[in-house]
Formats: C-alpha cells, sequence, structure tokens
C-alpha cells in the first residue's frame, strides 16, 4: 500500500513537473496526496451531518516562499507592490519586502512569503496550475498527527498548538520545512504561519459571524486551536495582508 | 461734535448689543446645560492610578485611543507570562467618562499582534458592548462611537474566539462612567482589579509559563492576583494614604471564573456601591462580593496608621495564590481608636479557671518559664527539635510555611536564610521582641511586621533550633539560659 501511494505521489511529481515546465519561472513545490476522508468541522451547515466527506486532493507539502512569489511578481508585475489594485490588497501588501521586485535583506527567500492578500494567493496558484485548499482540505492535512491520518487527540498536541498561537509575532520567520512534517508528509501546518484557504470566510454561517461572536453551535467546545483559526479566519477580508498569514496550493486528484 | 455724539451713540449700541450677546449665551448656557458641547481626548491611567474627576457639567465628546498587544511580562517574582493586553499591561487602562458623553472609541490592534482583538464594554447598550463592530486585524485600526446611557462602573474585555482564552490571557480593564453630578470629593481613589492566571506549572514555578487549559476548565486557577501579577501591589508598590484620607477604590474582578469576597483587614468600608452601580447601597460592609464580568466602589476612611492587607476574603488565594495587596498608611496613631499592645502576658488554662477567667499580673510584661517545656532535657536534641517543630507548627508556619520558604515579597524565607544563620542572639531578640521595618534576606527585602511572640524562653530555644536544623539551615542549637539572658537584657 505504502509502495503504491509513492509510486501514486512519484508519478504526480513527475506530472506536476512536465505540467509547470511551460513557465519555466514558476518553481515547483512537492505535492503530496491527500487521501479522502472524513473531518468534522467546528461549526456545522445547516441540514449537513457532523462530519464532512473530502475528496481525495494534493497539497504543497510547504507554503509558498518569499523567492516563489518573487518569480511570481516578476512574471505578473500587476502583482507588484506599487501596482497591486487597492481592492485586491491593503496598504499592508509585501510590506517587509524592500521594494517591489526585491524582498530586501530582512525576508529570508525560503520563509514563507506573508503580508499577501487572498487574492493575491488565489492569483499566484492559478499561475503554478494549483488552486487554494478549501478550508475541509486545510483541516483535514492539519488533524493528521506524527503518525496517523488523525484526528490527533492528544491534549498536549492541542496544549502546543494553543502556546503557539499566543506567542508573538517573531522578528523573522524560519524557512520552510524547518518545522514538523505530519503523516501526510506536509510540513509547518502549525508553528510557522497561518494560512488562507479558499472558502476562510464561510465561518459565516446561519448569518452569525463567528468573529466576536458565542460559541453556540459549535461541535468541540473544548478545541481552541480551532476556535483560534475560525475567529482568525472570520475576521480577514480577502484583501487582508497580515505579517503571520501565508499560504500554500493544492490540486485536484483529476 | 456731531460727529462726538455719533460715536457716543454707536459705542453704546454695540455696548448694549455686547450685553445682550452675552446673556444670550449665559441663558443658553443655563437652560442647555444638558446639551453635547466640545470634544476632549481621554486620559486613561494604569492600575492603580485613576484619571482625575471630571470637572465639566455637561457632557461633550470624548475620543478614546486603546491599543491591543501581546507582550510577555511578569506574572510572579521569576515566572513570566505571554499576556494579551490592552495598553501593554494587565489590567488595561482605566477610562474615565461622564454619563451623556458621546465616545469616539479607537481600537488599534499592534502590527505585532498574532490574531485580532476587540472590545466589549459593559458601560455600552449596543450589541455585544461594541465586540463585533470593534474587531480588529494586526496593525489596524477600528472606530465606533457609542452614547454612555448609563452612570456606574464597568468592565471592558475582549471578546474575540476563543473568549475565554482572551480574557485568560489579560485583556480586561474598568471603565467609570460619571454620573451627572459627579461623585463626592476624595482625598485618594485607587484603581484595583483581580483575576485569575492558570498555568501549565505550579504556583512560583520559574520560567517562562504557558496556559493551562486543563486548569482553566476545571476552574481551578493557579494565580489569583491583583493587577496582574503578585505582588503588583505589596511592599514598594503599596499603595500609599495619610491619615485622615477619605479613599476611594474602584474594584473589578474578571474572574474568569471566580467569585471575589473582597475584603481590607483592619478596616470598614463606610460606603459601597454594589455591583459597581450609581447608588451608594449599602454602609458599614466588612467584605464585598464582586462577580466575575463585574466590579464595586467602596469609599473608608483611614484614621489609624500602619499597613492594610487587601485579599479576597477565599483566604487560600490570598495566602497561596497572590491575592494580597497592601495599603500603607502613614500619620500620628490615635490610641483613641486603637491602642497597639498593651499587655502580653502567660495564659494557662487552669490559672484562668482558679481566676475566674481574668487573669491578674503586673505590668512588668516578664514572661516567666513555662513547665511544659522546662521540663524537658535540653540533651537531648531531637527530643528538642521534635518539641520546636511543635511550636513551629501552631505559631510560625502561618506565614513563614510548612516548607520554610515564607511568601514572596511578604514573609521572609527561613530556609537558607542568611540573616538568620549570621546571627542567633539576634534570631533570639526577634522572636521575642518582635521585628519591624525593612529587612534583606537572601538578597530580597521584605517590609512587614513580625510581633512578639507569645512563647517562654524553652519554647524559643525548642523553635529556633528546630529551624536551625530544617530548611537546610547551620544546625545552631539554642538553649533556653540563651533565651532568658536576652529576654533579661
Amino acid at each position: 500500500m505504502k509502495f503504491f501511494l509513492t509510486i501514486l505521489i512519484t508519478s504526480f511529481t513527475l506530472l506536476a513537473n512536465a505540467q509547470n515546465h511551460e513557465n519555466a519561472k514558476a518553481s515547483i513545490t512537492k505535492m503530496v496526496l491527500i487521501k479522502g476522508g472524513y473531518y468534522k468541522p467546528l461549526f456545522k451547515k445547516n441540514g449537513q451531518s457532523e462530519r464532512e466527506f473530502v475528496n481525495s486532493f494534493y497539497i504543497d507539502i510547504h507554503a509558498v516562499t518569499n523567492e516563489q512569489f518573487l518569480r511570481f511578481v516578476k512574471a505578473n508585475p500587476d502583482w507588484s507592490r506599487s501596482k497591486v489594485k487597492k481592492i485586491f490588497a491593503d496598504g499592508s501588501y509585501l510590506k517587509d519586502w524592500q521594494s517591489d521586485f526585491n524582498p530586501g535583506e530582512n525576508v529570508n527567500p525560503s520563509a514563507p512569503v506573508t503580508y499577501v492578500s487572498w487574492f493575491a494567493a488565489k492569483a499566484y496558484c492559478s499561475w503554478a496550475g494549483k488552486r487554494l485548499p478549501t478550508m475541509a482540505e486545510w483541516e483535514l492535512v492539519a488533524m493528521a498527527g506524527k503518525n496517523s491520518p488523525g484526528p490527533n487527540k492528544d491534549k498536549k498536541f492541542n496544549e502546543r498548538l494553543i502556546r503557539w498561537y499566543s506567542a508573538g509575532l517573531p522578528q523573522r520567520l524560519n524557512k520552510v520545512m524547518s518545522g514538523e512534517k505530519n503523516y501526510w508528509g506536509a510540513y509547518d501546518m502549525f508553528g510557522l504561519i497561518r494560512e488562507w484557504t479558499f472558502d476562510f470566510n464561510t465561518t459565516n454561517i446561519n448569518g452569525t459571524a463567528i468573529c466576536g461572536g458565542g460559541s453556540a453551535g459549535a461541535t468541540d467546545l473544548t478545541n481552541y486551536p480551532a476556535f483560534l483559526r475560525y475567529g482568525f479566519n472570520s475576521c480577514l477580508s480577502a484583501n487582508s495582508d497580515l505579517g503571520n498569514l501565508g499560504f500554500r496550493c493544492a490540486k485536484d486528484t483529476k | 461734535m456731531k460727529k462726538l455724539l455719533n460715536l457716543k451713540i454707536f459705542s453704546i449700541i454695540i455696548l448694549l448689543s455686547t450685553a445682550t450677546l452675552i446673556s444670550m449665551v449665559i441663558i443658553q448656557g443655563c437652560e442647555k446645560n444638558e446639551s453635547m458641547r466640545g470634544t476632549e481626548f481621554a486620559k486613561l491611567t494604569y492600575a492603580p492610578d485613576v484619571p482625575s474627576p471630571i470637572m465639566r457639567d455637561h457632557p461633550t465628546k470624548v475620543i478614546v485611543n486603546l491599543e491591543t498587544k501581546q507582550v510577555v511580562g511578569r506574572l510572579a517574582d521569576g515566572v513570566e507570562y505571554p499576556f494579551w493586553t490592552f495598553g501593554g499591561k494587565v489590567p488595561g487602562k482605566f477610562i474615565r467618562i461622564k454619563v451623556g458623553d458621546l465616545v469616539e472609541f479607537h481600537l488599534h490592534n499592534s502590527p505585532t499582534s498574532t490574531m485580532p482583538h476587540n472590545i466589549d464594554m459593559h458601560a455600552v447598550t449596543g450589541p455585544g458592548g461594541g465586540a463585533p463592530v470593534s474587531e480588529t486585524l494586526p496593525g489596524h485600526s477600528s472606530v465606533f462611537s457609542f452614547r454612555a446611557e448609563r452612570a456606574g462602573l464597568f468592565i471592558y474585555h475582549c471578546a474575540t474566539q476563543p473568549v475565554p482564552l482572551h480574557i485568560a490571557n489579560g485583556m480586561y480593564g474598568l471603565i467609570l462612567v460619571e454620573p451627572k453630578d459627579g461623585l463626592d470629593p476624595v482625598d485618594k481613589e485607587f484603581y484595583v482589579m483581580q483575576s485569575e492566571f492558570y498555568t501549565k506549572d505550579d504556583y512560583g514555578t520559574p520560567g517562562l509559563q504557558q496556559f493551562s487549559m486543563e486548569k482553566a476548565l476545571a476552574e481551578n486557577p493557579t494565580y489569583v492576583v491583583f493587577n496582574g501579577s503578585v505582588g503588583s501591589l505589596t511592599n514598594s508598590n503599596a499603595l500609599q494614604a495619610r491619615v485622615g484620607d477619605k479613599i476611594r477604590m474602584f474594584v473589578g474582578n474578571i474572574g474568569p471564573n471566580k467569585i471575589s469576597s473582597f475584603h481590607i483587614i483592619g478596616e470598614i468600608f463606610d460606603k459601597v456601591y454594589d455591583y459597581g452601580g450609581k447608588d451608594v447601597t449599602q454602609r458599614n460592609v466588612q467584605t464585598v462580593l464582586i462577580p466575575a464580568g463585574g466590579a464595586v466602589i467602596v469609599e473608608f476612611t483611614v484614621k489609624v496608621p500602619g499597613t492594610y492587607l487587601l485579599v479576597d476574603h477565599s483566604i487560600f488565594r490570598a495566602f497561596n495564590k497572590g491575592a494580597i495587596g497592601m495599603l500603607k498608611v502613614s500619620g500620628e496613631p490615635n490610641k483613641e481608636i486603637f491602642s497597639g499592645k498593651q499587655k502580653d502576658e502567660i495564659f494557662t488554662g487552669s490559672q484562668a479557671e482558679l481566676n475566674g477567667g481574668a487573669i491578674e499580673n503586673d505590668d512588668s510584661n516578664v514572661i516567666v518559664n513555662n513547665e511544659s517545656t522546662s521540663e524537658m532535657n535540653e540533651n537531648d536534641i531531637n527530643s528538642v527539635i521534635e518539641k520546636g517543630k511543635k511550636v513551629f507548627s501552631r505559631t510560625c508556619i502561618a506565614c513563614h510555611q510548612a516548607n520554610g520558604k515564607g511568601l514572596p515579597g511578604i514573609f521572609p524565607p527561613l530556609e537558607k536564610s542568611e540573616f538568620l544563620n549570621a546571627d542567633k542572639e539576634r534570631a533570639i531578640g526577634i522572636v521575642l521582641n518582635g521585628k519591624k521595618g525593612a529587612v534583606t534576606v537572601n538578597g530580597q527585602i521584605f517590609n512587614n511586621v513580625m510581633p512578639p511572640q507569645n512563647l517562654s524562653d524553652g519554647e524559643v530555644a525548642a523553635v529556633l533550633t528546630y529551624v536551625y536544623h530544617s530548611f537546610d539551615n547551620s544546625k545552631k542549637v539554642v538553649k533556653t539560659n540563651e533565651v532568658t539572658k536576652i529576654r533579661n537584657k
């Protein structure tokens, strides 16, 4: 089984390589296959069952880096800091970069790009021949432990997440893949940055925004990391740019 | 001449019209006393300070600026905690406005924050107390306005998801809405806020602590503190007043879980505004209940100098979790109200029965040896230590603690005490006569009072021998005759 999986991943990687070869300027991030499965959203949508089935998909093993994003900006100058349209990015877009096409020395090229809006993240993914993962997909990957697809119910895991979410913004972000690799082979789902998802703002369900709201209707009242994530996501606008918010891309299996 | 007349008439007209204008303004001012006038910026203060009373007699537009920040700070000596704050400290800055004011609130979230924050003010009439409309991303500012409809003392806190974590990490403060005619003038006003912290490790464990979900869910706080940390109101941080001062305290309790039984040892609250409401609802109160997410205003006049302890009278919290503060009152003693110690003499049950309950004694204050220890064989060091342990357990333990560690900032440790080991005779003297004022023990300054201990010479010798043989001390032996010698000095 594992062997089969490896073959599949390898062949896909080759495929992805081939596809992206057309655009020589896109640097390729390795992807891993995430096998479809059930995930339990913190807030269930009207008429939906508690568990939601997520189809198989591929996801980048790490977040998009400054170096990768620079290639994108160079190929698409409309997304450079001075050219970007205000409706697509607020005043903080790429604010830690030195200039339009130079991240400068304060930024680690191998660290995840941050201060990027949802619009920019979406544009990058489609330029790379990919798409943003849905929140359900992202959560399915993130709930894996080190040795199992999860959900990781280790109390210590929860505590570690709360500790990380509680910590302040670091002076300089670490490079990607310096953190933990989970069961699927995806790195840094926690501990480095928060990540955009395609439907980040759909937590405003049943007409009630969780942003500043209560816990009524939540499926797991003690899952504070999930509350922190949902609370954070639902306060974002698609043109928000934050120092601890980046993204990685996903792709359909077909 | 004609010109002059014209000028005269002209100036009279000017004078008249000016007078009319002035009187119109005055009349308008009187009639429309309640109408909003002007704009001002609120001056906010960190605890324990309170902004000055509002002198104007009309509502105005008040602009409030407050910044949410995540900072690592001191929770106790050697213990740090990653606080989330309003204004950089716990508790958040004190806001003072007047009923009828239109508040334009600017909530700024520091660019170094890692998450959104908002503010829910209990003084606001409107959904969420302003929380949904003040939700603010890192590096952004939100503005909203509200009319201060009701006078009283109110809590404010962050209500971003998950709300309990934002509160447990330090995001709360007080907002005072003064009534139309203001509050009666007093000599001193203080801001005191009680709150709990739930840390992964036990009380006092040094290093950077983390939030414990388990303890928070079990409502079992590691720390219960005033103004954000252990010792924020003790020793050199104590609140200060003079004899005769009329004092008003604005006391809030955020919880997040516990109700406070706020008490000041040695004082009686002359006036209590229960629940921080507009009116004085009680007089002559010993202890006030403050709900989690509630507040109270208390007023009292200090008449006798000395140190008064602020406590949560759920007393283990005061003793073991940090809920202790000090109000130091200086000035002349008032023997009419409080005499100080007048006598210190031996009491035995049998004597009491013989004398019908009262013991007659001379005024020499000399304490005679108690036969229970004089019988003891002083050469048997183990039995001396055993005896000393009993004395320690009933006399010394309350302050110096069973482990001899004392209480940081309040009661000095006996453990590995350089002060104790340096001078045996000084130690005997302190047990006999007490000790007042600043003392440095193991590098820490303590400024408190130890009363003279009502012990026989044999008991003093035994307890000191026990202490010297415990807590990693120098194993000195104290003999009864050494104690007697010092007592007779």
